[in-house]
């Protein structure tokens, strides 16, 4: 994914050096179209993290801290990347030839789980002085729901507005969690009635998070008609550090990749300059 | 045709049968924060003990079954069983533990050791250390065996097994030589298989 990330960075920036050249072989022609326009987007933003051992679930493997590094007392391993899926709808308004402003209403989603690297793992349900109530559990899956909101400046290196643009971006995110759902697959399903309980003992992610994030991209069609845009990001100064109830925030960037699909909409307009070849 | 199906089938369940159960018979050992080579003190059945021995460790080892607990002649025998590690050799060991105790006739009657304290050093309790075939009645100076917790297991409501947690230290004479196991820790779960009970 990173590989892919980084090839399509490098692309961009390429495209946008191609297009720039081209931009002075043709005949420049006055050109207006709306300043704003609705967008719908959607993305993948990856995060470095950690696993997050539940307090109430049963080690099955050792652990030698010199000799299995990898291992994490047989949950796999400790290093975890953490996808957080989105769509949303961004309007979008040009400030001038160069800037343009957006925020929006993102819709993440996340999916994160346990699954034993045996045939099921033990989870205490329950415990007095002189009892302990283990269940087997063939794995645990937490779905996250968060409702974000987005606020990007985006940055074209060109005034002319070209088929192929390119542009550079920052902007920020706040999300709230909006709904946690965990789902447990037990080993025996009379076990189901311990559903509730377990979910109590399961932790919720932070219900604020956010980030801060610089990105480069490629606006794809005329502005004056429906056009497109694909960018690669890099979300910084990660905040909420608890990503689910398995997964927590080893390392504060990340990666990420975005399309939104733009309509132009209003009257008030904007003159650009443009080449036609 | 169908026999042979049958018989499969049969096979195959004998099979995933024992080895649930083998995952709760190995060894897990948890390191301890301070001292790694040590099994952190736990409760959880994880089959480990360990504990300095003079300047090495006597410890639990993944090829020896860790605990075996024996009640004969109105005395619980409780044996640990593993790896000492002293002067660089590495020998198997067992350290037993033979104290008087109520009347326990099936392995689920092991949890009214639960916060129990033996005083080593009393004339009725007896140590031995077990190196191969030389067996050692230990000469106490001074030491206690703390059963601390005893639990039963239940596994999706059926009962498994007892889980045994507690400490033990002991300072003793060896061939007249003065020596010290100290801050042991042990974490055993006992099932029918490892409880041996012979009444009068």
């Amino acid at each position: 994914m990173k590989k892919l990330f980084t090839i399509l960075f490098f692309a961009a920036f390429a495209l946008g050096q191609i297009f720039a050249q081209e931009e002075n072989e043709g005949v420049e022609k006055t050109h207006e179209f709306p300043r704003l326009r609705l967008g719908v987007e959607a993305g993948i933003s990856t995060f470095e993290g950690k696993t997050v051992k539940p307090a109430m679930l049963r080690e099955n493997q050792s652990y030698y801290p010199f000799e299995d590094r990898d291992f994490y007392c047989g949950f796999v391993l400790n290093n975890r990347s953490y996808k957080q899926y989105y769509f949303g709808v961004k309007p979008e308004f040009s400030l001038n030839h160069n800037l343009a402003l957006a925020a929006g209403l993102r819709f993440l989603f996340n999916k994160d789980g346990f699954v034993s690297d045996k045939n099921y793992f033990l989870w205490k349900v329950d415990e007095t002085e002189n009892s302990a109530n283990y269940v087997k559990i063939n794995n645990i899956w937490q779905q996250n729901f968060y409702v974000g909101i987005p606020v990007e400046l985006k940055i074209f290196t060109s005034k002319s507005d070209l088929f192929v643009r390119q542009y550079f971006k920052v902007g920020a995110q706040v999300n709230f969690l909006a709904v946690s759902h965990t789902n447990i697959d037990f080993n025996n399903e009379n076990m189901e009635k311990y559903s509730r309980q377990i979910n109590s003992q399961i932790e919720k992610p932070d219900i604020f998070s956010g980030y801060c994030y610089i990105g480069v991209g490629l606006k794809i069609g005329r502005m004056n008609h429906p056009f497109g845009s694909i960018e690669i990001q890099v979300p910084f100064l990660v905040s909420g550090k608890r990503y689910s109830a398995f997964s927590e925030q080893s390392f504060p960037f990340g990666l990420g990749l975005q399309t939104t699909f733009f309509i132009p909409v209003g009257k008030t307009k904007l003159g650009y300059t443009y080449i036609d070849d | 045709m169908k026999k042979y199906f049958i018989l499969i089938t049969i096979f195959a369940l004998v099979l995933s049968a024992c080895s649930s159960e083998r995952e709760l018979d190995k060894t897990i050992f948890i390191p301890d924060e301070e001292n790694i080579e040590l099994p952190a003190y736990t409760e959880w059945g994880y089959n480990s003990f360990g504990a300095n021995y003079e300047r090495g460790y006597f410890v639990v080892s993944n090829d020896i079954v860790p605990c075996k607990i024996l009640y004969r002649n109105d005395s619980l025998q409780f044996f640990l069983n593993g790896i000492s590690s002293v002067n660089n050799q590495r020998e198997p060991m067992t350290l037993a533990f033979i104290f008087p105790f109520e009347n326990i006739e099936i392995y689920t009657d092991l949890l009214k050791l639960h916060n129990t304290l033996i005083d080593l050093k009393s004339d009725d309790c007896v140590v031995k250390m077990i190196n191969g075939n030389d067996e050692k009645i230990l000469e106490i100076l001074n030491g206690k065996l703390h059963f601390k917790r005893t639990q039963l297991l239940k596994i999706d409501d059926v009962p498994n097994r007892i889980i045994i947690s507690g400490i033990f230290e002991l300072n003793f004479l060896k061939n007249d030589f003065p020596q010290s196991i100290s801050d042991g820790r042990f974490d055993l779960g006992i099932t029918s298989n490892l409880f041996y009970s012979f009444q009068n």
